[in-house]
């Protein structure tokens, strides 16, 4: 998502964005042969693919930087001196603190070779409220998807809104992108009296989020007719940041309340996100959680081990798929299945026991 | 009758123990502290444990779970940072939260945090502080504890930066208040080998599986990271393109340059768990860095509860051996 929303403004202001391919089973290898053994999956995969686009002729590569308990602020070091080790040669921009503002417009000074504040700021902006959108539509995606009746039409709908966020480059115009996009996900029909399974996913940001990373999970599970839940969105990640969507919640705050009982201080990462959210979703009715991290991820471990009193104080099933470069996506959609198949059950037992179940709209 | 603090012998314990227990003991507590690690501990830890998580925090469980039921209340404190510029890991960030969610029922536990990050910052002192309104109302008085403390914590330290052992260096500072006795050995014509890895490998020996004595007993000495002063650690660190922003990974990659330099170190043993985030990147850093130094060999060892202690000896004796035949040809090249 966030390379659609960055790669068409950039071009249109005269930088040569090269797009590395879409992440596959060789870059994969390509990171894990140059990548410390215990480095975690976001980091080899972000390494293979760095090689792929040096190898199509980038001579510089962007990756923030950072200071805290997590190893992410520490990527671009390590990344750096891997691909000199190999030889190639490209200069490395980062931002020394990814949280601040400043850091982050001299970090896309240093891309888009833009001089004045003014225009930097408003570029800024323009990729948050594109990320934004674009995170709009995934949401309405996975409200409508699970509930249409016509089968494929939310992914036209999806695919269409998408194309058209992608070439909207000014705010009115992206304004009126997310009016076509809400008009059209409302015009899908959809099956009267359908109560989908709800399950939400939580777990660590960039796995969350990257379709080549957690094999596309979010999209099967909609596919297979589940309503997902997600704690962590991009454009939220920023806004607690950046705060540039004024009338939404810090979501950091938000889990950071929900959490309390259990997790008093963010041990870094998403883990507050992680145990706040699955307390949010559990009383919000959700039916059941999938917790997706990398191996040897050290923030979501902390959540893990934590999360198993919420399961057991909240009675909520969760299933926790831990990714590496050895993960096959048959052995995941085979666990899948089978919570699937233990959500389902769980619903009609609990159905007998009490006949008449509401469900809160959302949408 | 006085209160039982309990304190598990894991993790932090090898490096603020001298200062924990002289502060409670001043306020009249009592300090019970659990039993060196044993198979059983961990064997125990592993199992209320996530699997993945690392052998000291699955040890720290299984010290815990020994400690409980004897205790009125446990100090399981909340390390965020220690300095301003540097995070600890964050599963001490997470620590008392992840007692408490994995083992029930337990005593009340005293997890106050320190930290100088941020805008929410919880000195040292604050923290003993906090800690001593729990056992008395006299400010003054905790004042004096936590001065009496930081002696001999600073005391304890010192001794260690001389080269005593862990638990000879906890006697020492804890049985008398006055200076440090013992002089470094200074013995120039002893090869040693430099031990690197976070203070709960140096000095947990059924962690490291008595790592140094194996090595003393074929002729080294031993220099651990525990040995070097801050300034020694930060002017390495200086010399990288980035600062390693961790507590313990600067410690760790601070002395191995230092190892690295010093012509009388003759070999680098890297301590670290299976599955360990922040040393993943920092044996990194170590092992790019000492090869390019010059030609200090660097062994790194990885520690998890499936161990056998032959495995460990061969790759240790493989190693000396190295070291050995290296030391022989350097005399024959000089003679």
């Amino acid at each position: 998502m966030l390379h659609i929303a960055v790669t068409r403004l950039f071009r249109d202001r005269g930088v040569d964005v090269i797009l590395p391919p879409k992440p596959t089973r060789k870059t994969l290898d390509l990171g894990t042969k140059y990548s410390p053994e215990f480095a975690c999956f976001p980091f080899k995969l972000t390494l293979g693919n760095m090689i792929e686009a040096l190898e199509s002729g980038a001579d510089a590569i962007f990756m923030p930087g950072g200071i805290g308990p997590c190893r992410f602020g520490y990527y671009d070091a390590i990344q750096n001196q891997i691909l000199k080790g190999l030889g190639y040669r490209f200069t490395m921009g980062s931002a020394e603190d990814p949280d601040r503002l400043s850091d982050m417009l001299d970090l896309m000074k240093q891309v888009a070779g833009l001089r004045t504040k003014g225009a930097l700021l408003k570029l800024f902006y323009l990729i948050l409220v594109r990320l934004s959108i674009l995170d709009y539509a995934l949401k309405r995606y996975f409200y409508t998807k699970p509930r249409e009746a016509i089968p494929n039409e939310t992914d036209m709908v999806f695919r269409e809104s998408v194309q058209l966020i992608d070439s909207s480059l000014s705010l009115p115009s992206l304004l009126r992108a997310r009016l076509k996009t809400s008009s059209w996900f409302r015009k899908i029909a959809l099956r009267p009296g359908v109560t989908p399974l709800r399950i939400g996913i939580i777990g660590e940001l960039f796995m969350t989020v990257e379709p080549s990373a957690n094999t596309g999970i979010d999209m099967r599970l909609a596919r297979m007719g589940i309503e997902v839940w997600k704690s962590v969105w991009l454009s939220d990640w920023v806004n607690d940041r950046f705060r540039f969507k004024p009338f939404t919640r810090n979501q950091l705050k938000l889990s950071a309340r929900y959490a309390r009982p259990y997790l008093r201080f963010p041990s870094g990462g998403e883990s507050m996100e992680s145990v706040g959210k699955t307390v949010l979703f559990a009383k919000r009715g959700v039916d059941g959680i999938i917790h997706i991290f990398p191996f040897t991820c050290m923030p979501e471990l902390v959540a893990q081990t934590i999360l198993a009193k919420v399961q057991r104080d909240l009675d909520i099933p969760i299933l926790t798929l831990i990714f590496d470069e050895h993960t096959a996506q048959g052995g995941i959609d085979t666990r899948i299945e089978a919570f699937i198949d233990l959500l389902e059950r769980r619903r009609h037992s609990s159905a007998f026991a009490s006949p008449i179940s509401t469900h809160p709209n959302r949408g | 009758m006085s209160v039982k603090v309990g304190i598990s012998r894991g993790l932090l314990y090898y490096r603020y123990f001298p200062l924990w227990q002289t502060f409670l003991q001043e306020l009249g507590c009592e300090v019970i502290l659990s039993t060196p690690t044993t198979k059983q501990m961990i064997t125990q830890g592993a199992g209320v444990a996530v699997s993945d998580l690392c052998l000291p925090v699955k040890a720290y469980f299984g010290h815990i779970l020994s400690l409980k039921d004897r205790v009125d209340l446990l100090f399981v404190p909340r390390y965020i940072s220690i300095e301003e510029d540097a995070y600890m890991c964050p599963k001490f960030l997470g620590l008392p939260d992840m007692v408490a969610s994995t083992i029930q029922p337990l005593p009340p536990l005293i997890d106050y945090p320190i930290n100088y990050k941020g805008r929410k910052k919880a000195t040292e002192s604050l923290f003993y502080e906090k800690v001593g309104k729990l056992f008395s109302r006299d400010l003054k008085k905790i004042r004096r504890a936590y001065q009496v403390g930081l002696e001999r914590q600073g005391n304890f330290r010192c001794l260690q930066r001389r080269g005593v052992s862990f638990e000879k260096a906890l006697d020492l500072s804890l049985s008398s208040s006055d200076g440090p006795g013992p002089q470094r050995e200074v013995n120039a014509g002893e090869p040693q080998i430099g031990l690197i890895g976070r203070p709960y490998y140096l000095n947990d020996p059924f962690l490291n599986k008595g790592i140094s004595e194996k090595v003393i007993a074929r002729g080294y000495r031993i220099m651990t990271t525990e040995s070097l002063t801050e300034t020694e650690v930060n002017r390495q660190i200086s010399k990288l393109s980035k600062r390693v922003y961790w507590s313990f990974g600067k410690e760790m990659v601070g002395s191995a340059l230092h190892f690295a330099e010093d012509p009388g170190v003759k070999g680098i043993i890297n301590l670290a768990s299976f599955g360990c985030g922040q040393d993943s990147f920092n044996s990194e850093i170590v092992s790019y860095h000492v090869k390019r130094m010059g030609n200090t060999p660097l062994l790194s060892l990885i520690f998890d509860e499936h161990w056998s202690d032959g495995g460990l000896v061969t790759r240790l004796e493989a190693f000396l051996d190295v070291i050995d035949r290296q030391g022989k040809l350097n005399r024959k090249g000089k003679g």
